[in-house]
This record gives structure tokens, sequence and C-alpha cells, in this order.
């Protein structure tokens, strides 16, 4: 019993350390880190619930770009009516919709064949964001304004910094007591053996619909966050391809643990942020660094942390 | 007696192989029936039949409620184990454990990631239970183990343990026999016992004939998708049919 406390308070100092320094980072950061911090935040709000769908139930989603997309555009187009943060509720509730919807019966599929369902997803909405009228296509949305309290506008990267590392913190929060609750434990033992799953009686796929919906709910969010950042859309930021880079974030950070998604994160916020020369090779250099990590390091940067730390 | 389970008239078939001839029969209430027959008489089909895993024609009354069109997540009251071991990988003894509790799980999705008291009663309540069963089947010592990295033995009784966490009115077992060392088999007849002393039924399959004849009230056998015989298990297993179907020979 002493020794199960002081190990939990061991955890606790972990975090208030990691809190103190977020506290602190705006202030000791120069703008620049803190645009990175920001995309490192909306990251992590759009792959954070991939950790359940592909980390712990590993149905595999290449469609996320999909909804990260939906999410900016109905936020832009709806804050008019419902102010910017009613937007963002819009954006993850008409995501939630419309991943359910979607995900319900495409669920059944397994492995490779969801993966390319849900490619096929992502591309679909892709050329809708280009062809649609709604969307302005190509030439995009621009003058998207901040979300704001009376006077005060969140219209700088300091000020966006705590709204991103809020909401961050609070979908975190969400997920990870989903991931250590009876549902998590389901979603675990549908990702190994479904039939198993079954006779314990897990509504296999009425979980499954559901967490795709929660996954889609705050990549939808995210991607409202990002257009009322970046104040400008189009159709050229959510194309396809925009969701391998998603499941590599939570590949290769290890995408059965959270901290892996926050790490998946830092690293793809940063890396080719020093790789802009190469910038049309991306896909590239993505598409391998998926490959490798499927293939030598399933466990990704976590696992191997862990794996070190046992020898 | 009343049966807690009847089996009537099920019917199988993979691609023309028939798996289930109209099979028919009944688990009395309280008693431990064993199910036997030959490699491929259609005994983990008649099981898969019976835990909503495999659709078949025909009619299964469990409780006196026809469950036959009901989905497997829904069938509670059944519980069961699998003649090959089916774990969840990535999973400790006692997480592994805890999601054949999963029905009493409390909260919907924003309920559990707001972890309302209500849902961290029901998960209190579920771990007590699981702790209770740990210690009964004795693998309190493994329970922060991964299940996989177990002894076949003790893997087994991760499963049955899984299958208790649901509280089954009947346990349905799938050679849980098979691959244990003697000492691993007394200890499965004393729990077989202690559980039907708690009011569960049992339905095994076992190839075990003499675990059958030290456990087994009722016997069921089939042969290639028929039930040849139901009734006692001496008599069962004197009868000129069933050793014949065992031996292979024609009838």
């Amino acid at each position: 019993m002493v020794r199960e406390l002081s190990k939990d308070k061991i955890v606790v100092l972990k975090y208030a350390a990691v809190l103190l320094m977020l506290l602190i980072f705006p202030f000791a950061a120069s703008r620049i880190w803190l645009n990175f911090a920001v995309f490192i935040g909306i990251y992590v709000i759009l792959t954070v619930g991939l950790t359940l769908l592909f980390g712990y139930a590993n149905q595999l989603s290449f469609g996320h770009a999909g909804f990260f997309g939906l999410g900016a555009y109905t936020s832009v187009l709806g804050s008019p009516y419902v102010s910017v943060w009613g937007g963002f509720i819009l954006a993850a509730l008409l995501s939630a919709l419309v991943g359910y919807s979607f995900g319900r019966p495409i669920l059944r599929l397994r492995g490779l064949s969801l993966g390319l369902a849900t490619m096929a997803f992502g591309q679909i909405m892709s050329v809708l964001f280009l062809e649609l009228h709604l969307t302005g296509g190509a030439i995009g949305l621009s003058g998207i304004p901040a979300p704001s309290f009376g006077e005060f506008q969140f219209d700088t990267a300091v000020r966006y910094y705590w709204l991103v590392l809020l909401v961050a913190t609070f979908v975190v929060y969400l997920s990870v007591r989903i991931g250590d609750s009876y549902i998590g434990r389901a979603l675990k033992a549908i990702g190994t053996n479904e039939g198993a799953a079954r006779v314990a009686g897990v509504d296999v796929e009425s979980i499954k619909a559901s967490i795709f919906a929660y996954s889609a709910a705050l990549a939808g969010l995210a991607g409202a966050l990002y257009a009322h950042y970046v104040t400008f859309v189009s159709a050229d930021s959510f194309r396809g391809e925009f969701s391998i880079l998603v499941i590599l974030i939570v590949a290769v950070g290890g995408r059965a643990s959270f901290l892996g998604a926050i790490l998946g994160s830092i690293l793809l916020t940063i890396v080719p942020q020093y790789l802009r020369e190469f910038q049309q090779y991306a896909m590239l250099l993505y598409g391998v660094m998926l490959v490798v990590v499927f293939m030598y390091l399933p466990g990704g940067l976590v696992g191997l942390l862990r794996s070190n730390e046992k020898s | 007696m009343n049966n807690i389970l009847s089996v009537s008239n099920a019917f199988v078939s993979f691609g023309g192989v028939t798996a289930l001839n109209n099979a028919s029969f009944g688990v009395p209430s309280g008693t431990v029936t064993a199910l036997i027959g030959p490699n491929g008489a259609g005994k983990t089909t008649c099981f898969n039949v019976v835990s909503g895993l495999q659709g078949a024609r025909g009619r299964i009354i469990f409780e006196g409620r026809d469950i036959s069109k009901v989905s497997a997540h829904r069938r509670s009251g059944l519980g069961r184990t699998f003649q090959i071991v089916q774990l969840f990988g990535g999973m400790t003894v006692k997480e592994s454990v805890m999601v054949g509790a999963h029905r009493r799980g409390g909260g919907n999705l924003v309920e559990v990631g707001l972890d309302l008291p209500r849902v961290r009663q029901a998960e209190t309540d579920i771990e007590d239970q699981v702790n209770g069963i740990l210690r009964r089947l004795e693998l309190v010592k493994f329970k922060d183990r991964l299940a996989s990295d177990l002894p076949l033995g003790q893997q087994r009784l991760v499963e049955l343990a899984r299958a208790l966490a649901s509280d089954p009115k009947l346990l349905m077992l799938d050679e849980s026999a098979s691959g244990l060392s003697p000492s691993e088999l007394a200890n499965l007849e004393v729990v077989i016992r202690q559980l039907v002393a708690t009011g569960i039924s049992m339905l095994i399959v076992e190839h075990n004939i003499r675990f059958v004849r030290k456990v087994a009230d009722h016997l069921v056998v089939l042969n290639f998708g028929d039930v040849i015989f139901e009734g006692q298990v001496d008599r069962g297993l004197a009868s000129p049919a069933v050793i014949s179907a065992y031996l292979g020979k024609a009838s």
C-alpha cells in the first residue's frame, strides 16, 4: 500500500512538472515556437481519438482528413450564425454524426479493406471541398474571424495557445478516461478478438461506430480550431494525403498510448519545418516512414522508450 | 427436471458439409451435461450456435426464452470458453477478466469520459467481483501479467474467469481439460463442482472420458452432426452406437 501511494505521488509529480512547463512555455518561447505549439495542440486534438479507434480497437482509418476539413468548413460557414464558439460545437457534432452514419456500415470491413474504404471517404470529402460552391473550392475562404469573448479576441499565437491548451487537455482527459473504462477494455478486446468480445457481451458494431464518431468529432473540432487560427482555408488544406500524416502521427508516437499521439504530434509538427526545402517530397517521406514504423516499430516511440526502460 | 437450455432441430451446414443435422438436446438445470463425440462431430459448432457466434436453423430455448434470433452480446446468462483459447492480446489477466463483466459497465461514452459517480461505482463493483473470481481460481498472483504469457492451464482458467465475470446461469466449457496436468485437472474438477453447487448449470465438451465419468450427470453424444445419444452417462458410454462412433466403425 505504501509503495503504491509513492508510485501515485511520482505520477502526480510528473503531471505537475509537465503542466508547469506548459504554463511557463508562452513566456519563454519565441513566436515561432508558440506557433508550433498551437499546431501541436491541434494535432493532439485531431489524433487522440485515433489512439482509441486505431490503437485500442485496431480499426484503421485513412479518412480523418475528411473530418478535419468537415469541421473546418462547418465552423467557418456556421460561425456567422452561431458565433465561433457555436461553430466549434457544430463542427464536432456534425463530424460525429457523419462519422457515425458512415462508420456504422463501413466498420464491418476489416484491416486493409477498412483502410481503403475510409481512404475513399477522405477522397470523397476532398472532392466535395474542391467542387462545392459553398467551400470556395481551390480559392478557399479567407478572413475567418478569431473566437472572442466580447472585446477579447483570441487573435494572437499566445492567446490561441491558451485556448488550444485548454481544449487539448480536456479532450486528452476525456480520452484517457474512456481508455481506462469498460469501454476502453471492450475496445482493446475488439482489437484482438471480436468473437470472444461478443460472447463477453460487447456490442461490437455499436461500440466501433461510437468510437469512430468520437474520433471524428475530435478531428472536426481540431479542424475548426485550425481554420479560426490560420484564418484561411482552401480545399488544398484537406487533401486525402493529409490522412496519411494523421495516421503516421499516431503510429510513430505509439498507437496504443495517449502519450504516443502527443509525441507524434510534436515530432511531425517540428521535423517538417526543418525540411521545408524538400516539401515536394514530404509525402514520399511520410509514406516511407509509415511503412517502416508499421514493419519495424509497431509500438512507436513509446514502445521504444518502454522497451529501453525494461532492459 | 427443467431444462435450462433446449436446442431443437439445430441445422448448420458449411458449403454442403453438414455440421449439425437437426440436432436436438437439452441441458437439465443444475447439472453438468457433457457433450461428447469424435472429431468433427459438431460439438464446437453447437457451442457457437448456442452462444450466438454461428447462425443456425432451429430453435434455442434458454431459461424459457427463445434466443435463436438474439445477437451474441445480448445473450446474457450464457458464458463460455473456447477450444482454442481466445484471449485478448496485450491485456493483463485482470483486465481480460473484467471484459467479461462488460454488461454491467456504467454509462455511455460521454458519461465515461467525464468520470461520473455512477460510472465509478459500476467500475468499483466490477473490480470487486473480479477480484473475488481471481481469488477463487487462484489467479491473483498473475493478475497484472499479460494473459497470453501464462502457461496453457492458467490461460484456460483466465477464460473461465472471464466467463464467470458475466454471471452466467449456464457455463459452457469447450475442452477445458485438454492440455492440463493431472493436478490442474483435479483442480478443474473441484472448480466445476463448486460452481454447480452455487447453482450454475454446465455444458462441457470433453474428450477425456474418465473426466466425463467423474463430473458429468447427463450425456449428449454427437456424431456427424446427429445426436446419437442423450441420457445417463454410464448408459451412454456403454451404448454400442456410441462405442462404434468412437471407434469409427459404420453402424
